[in-house]
C-alpha cells in the first residue's frame, strides 16, 4: 500500500513537472501552426486544422534564415568545444593545485563576471572593429566561450574534486603522465560536469542576442537577430511567424539535450565501474 | 579578455558621454545623480526582493525535481529533456509566451484565476507584476540549477546507496548522509551564479512591463538599459553597472566567502 | 574524445568556408533600414504593384546590401557605427524621433550633393519635412516615408451598434468612444497605448488645441488646454473609452485588440489599416477603415506625423554611391511606385497620381492630413527621457495617484530642465 502511494505520488510529481516545463512551450509550438488571427482569442481552440503558412512565410520573408541558423550552429558548437575543454583543464588545475595566486585568479574570474554585459559592449565595439573582427565568427566564439568560462571552471573544479585522489596516485604509480591521467581518469570521470557545462554554453550561444546584435552585420548574423526582427514595431509582430521561427530554433537544442543525456548516462556507468 | 573593457567602463563611469561625444571627466557626478534618483532605489529594492525570491525558490524546486527524476526507474532520459526544454527556448519567446498566458483580456492563466475569484491584473498592480516576473525567471532558469544539482546527485556511485541499505538506513537517513553532502557544494555554485544572473535580470521585466506601471516594477537591469541605451547616457550606465557589481558582491558575499574558503584555502 | 575533435574540425572548416565564400563584389553599398523600407523599395511583398524601384540603379551601379532590423536597433547600430573612423554603413534610414544636435554632427550635410547632382523635382518633397531635418542652415536628410495619424475604425462594430457616420468634431468622437463601451461592455473605444512614444496623448492634446511641446521648445504642460487633455484621457480610461491595457500595452497589444474586435477605434497611421485588414491576421478583414482625425475646436485637423529620412553617415566610405541611390529612391516617379508598394509618400503630388487614387481609397483624406500634419515631438538630446516622463505622470494620474493638475505640474517641473536653451 505504501509502495502504491509512493508510485502515485511520483507519477503526480512527474506530471506537475511536465506541465510546468512544457505548457508555455506547447503554447508556442501549437500557435506556430495557427494563423495569427486565431492566436489571441479566449477560449483558445484546442482542436484546429494546422496551417504551415507561418513556416512558409519564414522562408519567404527571411530567405537567409537557414544560413543564419548555420552561422548560429558553427558559432555555438565552436564556443562550446573551446569553453568546455578550457574549463576542464582549468578545473583540473584548480582542483589539484593550491596557492594564493590561484585562489586570487579564481576570485577574479567570478568578480569579472559580475559586470553587466551590456556596458562591456561600449568599449568593446570600437576595439573589435579596429582588430577587424567585426562580423566574423571569431568574435562571437571568443566572447561566448569567455562569457561562460568562469562558471564552467568552477563547475569542473567541483566535479573533479569528487574524484578520489587515490585514483590519481595509483595512476601515477602505474607510470601515467599528466596527460594520460587527464585523458583516462579525470575527463571520463567528470563527464557529467562536462555535459552540464556544454549545455550551458551551447544554449547560451544559440540564443544570445546582445553580442550578436552589436558585433555582427551580415556574414556572421545569427538566428536570434531574425527573431528580434520579427518583433516589429513598424507593422506589428506576426506572432504566428515568430512562434514558428522559435519552434524551428528550439529543435537543435532538444536534439542536443537528448544526445548529451546519453553521454551523461555513459559517464555515470564509467564512474560506477571505476569508482 | 574581459578585464580591459572592465577598467575602461570604470573610467567611463566618471565621465559624461554620448554617441559621437568624447567622454569628459566629471568625478563622482554620475554616482551622485544615480544615488539621489528615487527610481534607482525602487529598482534596487525590487531587484533585492525578486533576486532572493528567485534564487531560493528555484534552488528548492531544483533539488526536489532532481530528486524525483533521479529516483525514477524508467523515463529518466525523457524527463531530463522535459525539464531542460525551457532553458533551450529563446528567452524572448519564452517570456512572451508567459506574457500571453497571463494576458489580462485573453490569457489562460488570468482567465482561470478569475474563475476561482482571483483578480490577477499585473498590468495595474506592481506586486502582481513582480510575482509574474519572478515566476517567469524561475521557469526559464530552473533547468540551470537543476542540471548542476542533478549531475551532482547522479555522480554518487550506486554502491554507496546499496551499502547504506544493507546497513538498514531509511530513505530519510540516506538523503541526509549521502545525498545532501553531495548537493551542498553544487547548490553553493548554483546559488552564486543564479545571484549573478538574476541580479542583472532584464528580458523578463522589459518584455512584460517595461518597468511599469509608472516605473514601479523597474529592476537594476532595466534601469541600466534605460539610462544607457534609451537616454544615451553612457557615464550613467557605466556607473550603474559598477554599482550593480558592488551590490551583487554584497548579496553573494557569504556564499563567495564559503566557496573561497572551502575550495581554495583548505590545503 | 575522437568525436569532439571531429566536431572541432568540422566547425573550423565550416567557418573558414564561410569566409572564403563571402562576396567581394566589385561595387556594393551597405544600406541600413527597416524591412519595410526594403520591401517598399524592391516591391517584394505580395499584392503590391509598384515593382522594384531599385532595379535600374542596381544594373548601373552594383548590389544593394540591405541590413535590416527593428526601429530601435537600427538607430543603435547606426550611432555605434558613426563613432568609428570608417563605418560599415553607407546609407541609412533614420526616424525623426532620434534627431538631436549630437546626431547632426555625425551626418553628412547634403546641400553640396544636391547642388551638384540634384534630385529630380526636389521642391516637390514636403517642405515641412525637409525643414525638420535642417540644422544650422544645412540639410542632413531627404524625407522618404511618413506615417501620419488617422482615425482608424472598425466599420462592422460601429454598424452593429447602429452608428452610421463618423463624428465631425473630436469632442463628439470622445463621447462616441465611451458610448461604444456602454452599449457593449466587451468592446472598448480606443486601442492605443502609453509608454515610450506617447502619440495618443500628444494627438489628444492637438485635438484640444495645444501642442505639448512646440518646435521652439515651449512646454505647454500647465496650460488649461493640456490639463483638459489629461482630464479627457482620464474620462476615456475610466469609462471604457480606452482599452484596459492602455498603460501596459504596446503596438502589438493594440493591433491585437483591433484585429480581434476588442476595440473599435484607434489613432494610428493610415498605413496600419493594411495589417488590420489582412485576412490571415485579422478577424475583421476589409472592415477596418481610416479617415482624417476629426477637427479640433478651431476646425483644424490635428494630425501628427513621423518621418523617415535617408541619411549618409559622415564616416561612410561610399558617399557618392549613397547619394546616387538617394536620388534613385526620391524622384517623383519613385515616390509613387514606393507608395504603390505600401509607403507613405513624402510628395503631396503623389496623392493626385491616378495609380495612387485607384489603389488607396483614403488617398484624399490622407493628403489632407499630411498637409496639416505636425511632428508631434521635436527632437533634442533628452527627448526620449521627456516623452517617458510625460507618459509616466499621465499614467500615475490614470491610476488615481494624482490629479490632472498635479500631473501637469509634475511634467512641467521635470521636463523643463531637460529642454535645450531657446
Amino acid at each position: 500500500m505504501r509502495k502504491l502511494a509512493g508510485h502515485v505520488g511520483k507519477a503526480l510529481a512527474v506530471g506537475l513537472i511536465s506541465v510546468w516545463s512544457l505548457f508555455p512551450i506547447a503554447y508556442v509550438v501549437l500557435n506556430a501552426f495557427k494563423q495569427h488571427r486565431d492566436i489571441f482569442v479566449f477560449p483558445p481552440e484546442i482542436f484546429f486544422t494546422p496551417t504551415f503558412d507561418n513556416f512558409i512565410a519564414i522562408a519567404e520573408i527571411y530567405p537567409q534564415f537557414f544560413s543564419y541558423m548555420l552561422n548560429s550552429l558553427v558559432i555555438s558548437v565552436a564556443a562550446t568545444l573551446v569553453c568546455v575543454i578550457a574549463s576542464a583543464l582549468a578545473g583540473y588545475v584548480y582542483s589539484r593545485f593550491r596557492g594564493k595566486a590561484l585562489a586570487a585568479s579564481a576570485f577574479y574570474l567570478v568578480a569579472i563576471r559580475l559586470l553587466p554585459p551590456l556596458v562591456i559592449t561600449i568599449p568593446l565595439f570600437p576595439w573589435v572593429n579596429i582588430l577587424g573582427l567585426a562580423d566574423t565568427y571569431w568574435v562571437l566564439i571568443a566572447l561566448y566561450a569567455a562569457f561562460w568560462l568562469p562558471l564552467n571552471v568552477l563547475i569542473m573544479k567541483e566535479f573533479i574534486d569528487q574524484i578520489p585522489r587515490s585514483l590519481d596516485e595509483s595512476a601515477i604509480i602505474d607510470g601515467a603522465g599528466e596527460w594520460q591521467l587527464l585523458r583516462h581518469i579525470i575527463l571520463p570521470l567528470s563527464a557529467q560536469g562536462m555535459v552540464a557545462c556544454a549545455v550551458f554554453v551551447f544554449v547560451f550561444s544559440w540564443n544570445e542576442y546582445v553580442y550578436a546584435f552589436i558585433f555582427t552585420i551580415q556574414n556572421a548574423k545569427t538566428t536570434p537577430l531574425v527573431l528580434a526582427e520579427i518583433m516589429d514595431s513598424v507593422t506589428g509582430t506576426n506572432y504566428g511567424v515568430l512562434f514558428a521561427a522559435a519552434t524551428i530554433q528550439l529543435i537543435p537544442v532538444v536534439l542536443l539535450v537528448l544526445v548529451l543525456q546519453r553521454q551523461l548516462v555513459a559517464g555515470l556507468t564509467a564512474g560506477a565501474v571505476k569508482g | 579578455m574581459l578585464a580591459g573593457p572592465a577598467v575602461y567602463v570604470l573610467w567611463l563611469s566618471f565621465t559624461v558621454s554620448n554617441f559621437g561625444q568624447n567622454p569628459q571627466f566629471v568625478g563622482w557626478q554620475n554616482y551622485a545623480a544615480i544615488l539621489t534618483d528615487r527610481y534607482f532605489w525602487t529598482a534596487a529594492w525590487n531587484t533585492f526582493i525578486v533576486v532572493n525570491a528567485v534564487v531560493y525558490i528555484e534552488l528548492l524546486l531544483a533539488v526536489l525535481v532532481a530528486l524525483v527524476i533521479a529516483s525514477l526507474k524508467t523515463g529518466r532520459m525523457l524527463m531530463f529533456a522535459v525539464v531542460l526544454v525551457p532553458y533551450g527556448i529563446s528567452e524572448v519567446v519564452g517570456v512572451l509566451s508567459w506574457r500571453f498566458l497571463a494576458d489580462p483580456s485573453v490569457g489562460l492563466i488570468t482567465k482561470t484565476l478569475a474563475m476561482i475569484g482571483i483578480d490577477f491584473n499585473w498590468t495595474l498592480n506592481p506586486e502582481a507584476a513582480l510575482v509574474l516576473i519572478t515566476t517567469i525567471s524561475i521557469w526559464h532558469h530552473l533547468p540551470f540549477s537543476f542540471v548542476i544539482i542533478y549531475a551532482a546527485i547522479i555522480s554518487v556511485p550506486g554502491e554507496l546507496y546499496e551499502a547504506s541499505r544493507v546497513d538498514g538506513a531509511t530513505k530519510w537517513q540516506e538523503f541526509w548522509l549521502i545525498t545532501a553532502p553531495i548537493i551542498v557544494p553544487a547548490a553553493l555554485l548554483a546559488i552564486i551564479f543564479r545571484y549573478v544572473f538574476a541580479f542583472r535580470m532584464f528580458s523578463e521585466v522589459w518584455l512584460v512591463t517595461q518597468g511599469g506601471p509608472i516605473r514601479l516594477t523597474e529592476v537594476l537591469g532595466t534601469y541600466l538599459y534605460r539610462t544607457g541605451f534609451r537616454y544615451s547616457d553612457f557615464g550613467g550606465a557605466a556607473a550603474t553597472g559598477w554599482l550593480m557589481v558592488l551590490g551583487s558582491l554584497l548579496l553573494a558575499a557569504i556564499y563567495l566567502r564559503a566557496i573561497y574558503r572551502s575550495a581554495f584555502r583548505d590545503a | 574524445m575522437k568525436k569532439s575533435i571531429g566536431l572541432l574540425a568540422l566547425a573550423a572548416s565550416l567557418s573558414l568556408s564561410v569566409f572564403a565564400v563571402s562576396p567581394a563584389s566589385a561595387q556594393s553599398i551597405n544600406v541600413l533600414g527597416h524591412r519595410v523600407h526594403q520591401s517598399v523599395s524592391t516591391g517584394e511583398s505580395a499584392g503590391t504593384t509598384g515593382g522594384d524601384v531599385t532595379e535600374a540603379w542596381r544594373s548601373d551601379n552594383g548590389d544593394i546590401n540591405w541590413i535590416t532590423a527593428d526601429v530601435t536597433p537600427i538607430h543603435d547600430r547606426l550611432f555605434r557605427e558613426m563613432t568609428l573612423d570608417a563605418g560599415n554603413i553607407d546609407l541609412a534610414f533614420f526616424l525623426n524621433r532620434f534627431v538631436s544636435p549630437d546626431v547632426f554632427e555625425l551626418l553628412e550635410p547634403l546641400d553640396g550633393y544636391q547642388a551638384e547632382n540634384p534630385i529630380e523635382g526636389f521642391d516637390g518633397l514636403s517642405q515641412g519635412m525637409r525643414d525638420a531635418m535642417t540644422y544650422d542652415g544645412k540639410l542632413y536628410g531627404i524625407p522618404f516615408r511618413h506615417a501620419t495619424n488617422a482615425l482608424i475604425y472598425n466599420s462592422k462594430i460601429l454598424a452593429d451598434q447602429g452608428i452610421e457616420s463618423i463624428p465631425e468634431t473630436f469632442a463628439e468622437l470622445v463621447d462616441l468612444a465611451i458610448a461604444i463601451h456602454e452599449k457593449n461592455p466587451e468592446v472598448y473605444g480606443f486601442a492605443n497605448h502609453s509608454g515610450t512614444s506617447p502619440t495618443f496623448i500628444l494627438n489628444l492634446a492637438l485635438a484640444h488645441g495645444v501642442q505639448f511641446l512646440e518646435p521652439d521648445y515651449t512646454l505647454n504642460a500647465e496650460t488649461p488646454e493640456f490639463i483638459e487633455t489629461l482630464e479627457t484621457l482620464k474620462r476615456l480610461y475610466d469609462n471604457g473609452g480606452l482599452v484596459r491595457d492602455y498603460i501596459s500595452g504596446n503596438l502589438d497589444t493594440i493591433i491585437a485588440d483591433m484585429q480581434a474586435g476588442r476595440a473599435a477605434l484607434s489613432l494610428n497611421p493610415f498605413g496600419r489599416v493594411a495589417v488590420l485588414n489582412d485576412a490571415a491576421l485579422s478577424r475583421f478583414p476589409g472592415d477596418i477603415k481610416a479617415v482624417a482625425v476629426p477637427a479640433d475646436p478651431n476646425g483644424v485637423t490635428p494630425a501628427q506625423t513621423e518621418v523617415w529620412y535617408l541619411v549618409i553617415p559622415k564616416n561612410s566610405t561610399n558617399k557618392e554611391l549613397a547619394w546616387s541611390l538617394i536620388r534613385a529612391l526620391s524622384s517623383p516617379e519613385a515616390t509613387v511606385r514606393e507608395a504603390l508598394n505600401g509607403n507613405g509618400p513624402v510628395r503631396s503630388g503623389a496623392y493626385q497620381d491616378p495609380r495612387i487614387v485607384a489603389a488607396n481609397p483614403a488617398a484624399e483624406e490622407e493628403a489632407q492630413s499630411v498637409a496639416s500634419a505636425r511632428v508631434a515631438f521635436p527632437g533634442f538630446d533628452q527627448a526620449a527621457r521627456a516623452q517617458e516622463i510625460l507618459s509616466e505622470e499621465a499614467d500615475a494620474m490614470l491610476l488615481g495617484r494624482q490629479t490632472a493638475a498635479e500631473a501637469a505640474a509634475n511634467m512641467q517641473a521635470r521636463i523643463s530642465p531637460l529642454l535645450p536653451a531657446k
